[in-house]
């Protein structure tokens, strides 16, 4: 073989793994009588080195949990849509991953709960217990939206807390 | 990248977070590692992968093991990338160009003793960055991943002798483009 067909071999086949026996004996019989080619194996044995140095990144941590999100949101509209399957995805949604996020999210349900029924047992309101009876009355009849679902865990904590 | 079993997999398929989540974590060093490869864009990367992940989750209902899941994975992470790149405004012109594989040579920067290593690996990779993505696409599937020729084609969905032409061109380019000896001192 001449140069021009062992450098073909060497910069595919034969650096691949792909050459047949009988190719890979020819081009290792050259090498030894070449040191042209054999300066090109070289060549691409540290361009390969290069290559693979660059090592894999890692895919940030927030990546995750924004798929995470995008998925629950598509499951929530589609059973939204179905009419059926809300409270399991909230729970889903708060208990999922985050046991911060989960016990906050407890905690403010029943600080809810207890301002509600204190709104309800009092004759007269000063104006902040009307605005949180607002709100909340906004967040409670306001069900079919997902929007809900973020809003609970954001908004009326940033309100209480 | 690892094979994923069925089981794990048909769960993802039925809306099962958790086994998402499975697949998720053997999936997405490489997806993100490729398209920041193709990209070269921290956020670009970042929005092809949740891409991709989104498509792989529609997808898994009617993903019928004909072939293997990774292999299924290669090919949607890749287009995706490829499209994104295409797509992004931030290109230029002769970038989009098929034929032009390789944009522009930096200039050979005058190094320092101790800096030759490192100033040599950013240029070499400033190279790669340059290839058009279909090659940088079959580079990293045989040098990263370390898949036949036969897998790449099947992956990607072309010929095999576009594979072996696409590394060869590819291999050729960086030859041509780089230092030579200065390429062997990085080592
Ligand atoms: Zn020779």
């Amino acid at each position: 073989m001449q140069c021009k067909e062992i450098q073909d071999l060497l910069k595919a086949d034969y650096f691949d793994g792909e050459a047949s026996q009988r190719d890979q004996r020819q081009v290792l019989e050259h090498l030894d009588s070449c040191g042209k080619c054999r300066k090109l194996e070289e060549e691409l044995r540290t361009q390969r080195v290069l290559f693979q140095k660059e090592k894999l990144q890692n895919a940030p941590e927030s990546l995750w949990q924004n798929i995470r999100e995008a998925i629950i949101k598509e499951q929530l509209n589609q059973e939204e849509n179905a009419g059926y399957g809300v409270l399991s995805r909230l729970k889903e949604l708060f208990l999922g991953q985050r046991p911060a996020f989960a016990l906050a999210s407890v905690f403010t349900l029943i600080l809810c709960i207890a301002i509600f029924t204190g709104v309800f047992m009092q004759e007269r309101q000063s104006p902040v217990q009307v605005n949180s009876r607002e709100s909340i009355l906004g967040y409670s009849l306001d069900n079919g939206n997902s929007d809900l679902v973020y809003g609970l865990g954001t908004n009326i904590e940033q309100y209480f807390f | 990248m690892d094979e994923i079993s069925k089981e794990i997999l048909k769960r993802a398929s039925q809306g099962d977070i958790k086994a998402f989540e499975e697949i998720y974590g053997h999936t997405s060093d490489f997806v993100y590692t490729l398209a920041f490869k193709i990209t070269r864009n921290i956020s670009d990367a970042q929005e092809v992968c949740q891409d991709v992940f989104m498509k792989i989750y529609h997808g898994l209902n009617g993903f019928q093991f004909r072939s293997a899941f990774k292999t299924w994975v290669y090919r949607i992470t890749v287009n995706t990338a490829i499209n994104y790149y295409r797509k992004s405004a931030r290109q230029s012109k002769d970038r989009l160009d098929y034929d032009g594989i390789i944009e522009s040579i930096p200039d050979r920067r005058s190094t320092a003793e101790g800096a030759i290593k490192s100033d040599n690996e950013a240029r070499f990779n400033g190279l790669v960055d340059k290839l058009i993505p279909e090659y940088k696409a079959c580079l990293i599937l045989r040098e990263i991943e370390g898949l036949s020729y036969q897998e790449i084609a099947t992956a990607l969905k072309i010929p095999i002798n576009t594979v072996r032409s696409r590394l060869k061109r590819a291999r050729e380019t960086l030859l041509e483009e780089s230092g030579k000896g200065l390429m062997r001192d990085a080592v």
